[in-house]
């Protein structure tokens, strides 16, 4: 199974690792946090103290407490975003890909012009109009991050449709469905995974950051990206109600993006 | 290293030693200064010096700030308040002195107001004051083309109606024949006389105590001395700079490292900071500002007055204070103006009372109640911490932030609950920010028939005593049935060099806007 044998690749190894730790701190931090998010329990930007390991926030707030469940926000979204985009870019980029006609131009052309809107702007375009429900930042976020997915899912799909083997397929009169999904899709997997992971990093800057900007998560949930915001006039007060969460969302990045590069070296190393 | 560690061993004792002379001084000499506010006091001359550049941090950074007198944006408020003078001034307390004016009084009915300017009075290009530059001045603040936002605070005034009596004196006369007493509260604020040949660009000229010098919008802005400024002997500085920040983290830093001698407004935060820094003063101000939340009086569940009693009742106001201002504050008894002569000072502090509340909500039939409670991104605290607050008695307040833009836009006075602030003013010109008939903006739609006559009346009233039992009957109906939850009142937090003089605190929100009265020991 290739799985083992990118287990045996550091790189993975440790990228996996991390980003399994912060996704199992974001999910299970709501039942290890002592105090309930937006209970008021210490003074304004107190300092830590043995109750308060990480002090307390803008509003007394327990920062331990709200970085525990801050996590789960950002961990879904980022996940629901760029799982979204991978389908999504995906089918639209194997379509174009084996149909080489008026469809592969009409989508190539679409994701050539959306490519070319900037992504953030585009985010908050939308999100400043239509409001900030989380579910219309997962859906904006995944349709900045679609025309990528398809032009690389595209030029795995031409690769991979020239060889005999497709061409095989086609000439036993399987089903395009069937080629798709059966002859063309495992061998376009690897790049598309890595590039998840890339989304997956991407998704966290961004979303955090729209939440820093207060389009994202609304106050008093917790979020990662919004306790930086929130706190950041106590930053020379209180830096741990600031510096804890920009920790967290900096090694979440960091382990989505090293595993995700790990697997590309991997199988450039093994194509070689 | 020896050699290193022994210097800085050196610098730390001489640093000591210099700080105890410093401080030792200030025993000796400042004695008579005894303002409690200003904390982390030098030694500092309590005589005024002449010279230097004062240079004042403010946070904007708006290329779009302007100089205009009637029409500001941006840091144009702080920066009018060196370019221009009014008829009146501020005092500490709130309220008015005479400025440029040497007469200002209304008639008996408060129909008509007479304003006669001091004599040889001059702009900063020369041309001397007269009553055609003041009918200007007004008509210009109120002109429709303008579109000043603030020219709803004196829609009263009939432009028509305005007449020159003669060289130095005008008459102004209202609406409808109305009678309008808080003129000099209303117009003060951004009634700055201009010449009539102004121009907010090509000639920015007043009579305040600074001239233009040179002007770029969102960095800085240059003044010299007004050798003819209407007090004798002011201002006090040659020149004043005022440089505009994004960010009060940098401002903060360039007031610690000296390149700026006044921040202007400097945040709750900070104030620790600042305190401990011995080559810093922070002044705190305990200004009449009110922060409080409007209860849509329009809109169920607020229709209902015991709904509005309980959420009143169920407001903690010392723990609203403590998180929501960081401290900088006092509390509230749900009215404002508590500066003003007229104010009701017999109704009782209104407490915190959760069982009151429960059953005023239970009788109202309104248990399991859930709110929504819309704020700008800036008034959040006070509102994330009112939402805790009423969960403990069964209330779900749900806190939506919105863009500025959309919080006072056409949706203004429609808001279930909203954040409600107003500078400190007096009782008369804070309704008309608030709930009284004609308000400018009412959130809280209040317009209960007695008050609306008791505040007519008032109005039309320039005698204090009948003024105050109008107003106190007023303030008891908006006690007892009133749309505001009035839970503090808020500290304004300058901090400045210790090099900087006639900075005091007082109970307006501007204490660091007087440029005329502060100076700079520069020597």
């Amino acid at each position: 199974m290739f799985y083992a044998r990118w287990w045996r690749e550091p790189q993975i190894r440790r990228g996996a690792l991390v980003t399994l730790a912060i996704v199992l701190l974001a999910l299970f931090g709501p039942w290890l946090a002592p105090h309930a998010p937006t209970d008021m329990v210490g003074g304004v930007y107190g300092t830590p103290a043995s109750d308060a390991p990480l002090g307390h926030d803008f509003l007394g707030h327990d920062v331990l407490s709200r970085l525990l469940n801050g996590g789960l926000s950002i961990l879904w979204m980022s996940l629901a975003a760029a799982a979204i985009a991978l389908i999504v870019g995906t089918v639209l980029g194997l379509l174009a890909g084996l149909s080489r006609q008026r469809l592969d131009q009409a989508i190539t052309w679409l994701a050539d012009v959306w490519l070319a809107f900037p992504d953030l702007i585009l985010v908050l375009l939308i999100v400043s109009m239509l409001g900030r429900a989380p579910w219309l930042i997962v859906l904006t976020v995944a349709i900045a991050f679609t025309p990528g997915v398809i032009r690389l899912a595209r030029g795995s799909a031409v690769a991979v449709a020239s060889q005999e083997f497709v061409e095989a397929a086609q000439m036993m009169g399987f089903s395009r469905t069937r080629i798709l999904l059966r002859e063309i899709l495992p061998n376009v997997l690897t790049p598309l995974l890595v590039h998840f992971g890339n989304m997956l990093t991407w998704g966290i800057g961004m979303l955090s950051g729209l939440s820093y900007l207060g389009y994202g998560v609304a106050p008093p949930a917790a979020d990662w990206g919004l306790m930086i915001n929130e706190n950041q006039a106590g930053l020379l007060v209180q830096p741990w109600a600031v510096l804890a969460p920009a920790l967290l969302i900096g090694v979440f990045a960091y382990g989505t993006n090293i595993f995700a590069e790990g697997i590309a070296r991997h199988s450039a190393g093994e194509r070689r | 290293m020896p050699n290193e560690f022994s210097r800085r061993v050196f610098l730390g004792n001489s640093l000591a030693v210099g700080g105890g002379l410093l401080l030792g001084s200030s025993l000796l000499s400042g004695c008579g200064g005894g303002e409690p506010a200003v904390v982390g006091a030098i030694s500092r001359p309590t005589q005024p010096v002449r010279g230097g550049r004062l240079r004042v941090g403010i946070i904007d950074g708006d290329q779009a700030g302007n100089l205009d007198a009637h029409k500001p944006s941006g840091g144009g408020i702080i920066r009018g308040w060196a370019l221009y003078s009014k008829f009146w001034e501020w005092n500490d307390d709130v309220s008015t002195r005479l400025g440029l004016a040497e007469f200002a009084e209304p008639n008996a009915d408060a129909s008509a107001w007479t304003i006669r300017i001091k004599p040889g009075l001059e702009f900063h290009h020369g041309k001397s004051i007269t009553a055609d530059d003041m009918l200007f001045s007004i008509l210009r603040l109120t002109d429709p083309k303008l579109a000043s936002p603030f020219a709803g605070l004196v829609g009263a005034i009939d432009r028509q109606a305005l007449r020159k009596l003669d060289e130095r004196t005008i008459e102004i006369r209202f609406k409808q024949g109305r009678s309008f007493f808080p003129l000099d509260e209303t117009l003060i604020a951004f009634g700055g006389i201009v010449p009539t040949d102004y121009h907010p660009v090509s000639n920015p000229v007043g009579a305040g105590p600074y001239r233009l010098k040179s002007f770029v919008p969102g960095q800085r802005a240059l003044f010299s001395r007004f050798e003819n400024y209407f007090k004798p002997n002011q201002p006090y500085a040659d020149e004043l700079e005022i440089i505009e920040f994004k960010d009060q983290v940098s401002r903060v830093a360039a007031l610690r490292a000296g390149q700026i001698d006044v921040a202007s407004g400097v945040q709750a935060e900070h104030s620790a900071l600042i305190k401990a820094d011995p080559r810093l003063q922070l002044v705190v101000s305990p200004t009449t500002s009110f922060s409080g939340f409007n209860l849509n009086t329009a809109k169920a569940p607020f229709q209902d007055e015991r709904v509005r009693q309980a959420f009143r009742l169920l407001a903690d106001r010392q723990e609203l204070i403590g998180r929501g201002l960081n401290g900088f504050g006092r509390i509230a008894n749900d009215l404002y103006s508590p500066q003003d002569p007229t104010y009701n000072h017999a109704i009782a502090q209104r407490g915190h009372d959760l069982d009151q509340a429960r059953s005023l909500l239970r009788q109202a039939g309104a248990s399991d109640l859930r709110v929504e409670l819309t704020t700008t991104a800036n008034e959040v605290n006070a509102a994330l911490v009112f939402a805790q607050q009423a969960k403990k008695a069964g209330v779900e307040v749900k806190v939506t932030p919105v863009d500025s833009s959309v919080f006072n836009g056409p949706q203004k006075e429609q808001w279930l609950m909203s954040p409600g602030s107003t500078p400190a003013r007096g009782f008369l010109a804070t309704g008309l920010h608030n709930d009284a008939p004609l308000a400018i903006y009412n959130r809280s739609n209040f317009r209960d028939e007695r008050f609306s006559e008791l505040f007519t009346q008032a109005l039309g009233q320039p005698d204090l005593e009948r003024r105050k039992q109008l107003v106190h009957e007023a303030q008891a109906i908006q006690h007892q049935r009133g749309g505001l939850l009035i839970w503090g009142f808020t500290d304004v937090l300058d901090a400045a060099s210790s090099k900087v003089g006639g900075l005091h605190g007082e109970q307006t929100t501007f204490a660091s806007w007087r440029f005329d009265s502060l100076w700079l020991n520069h020597a």
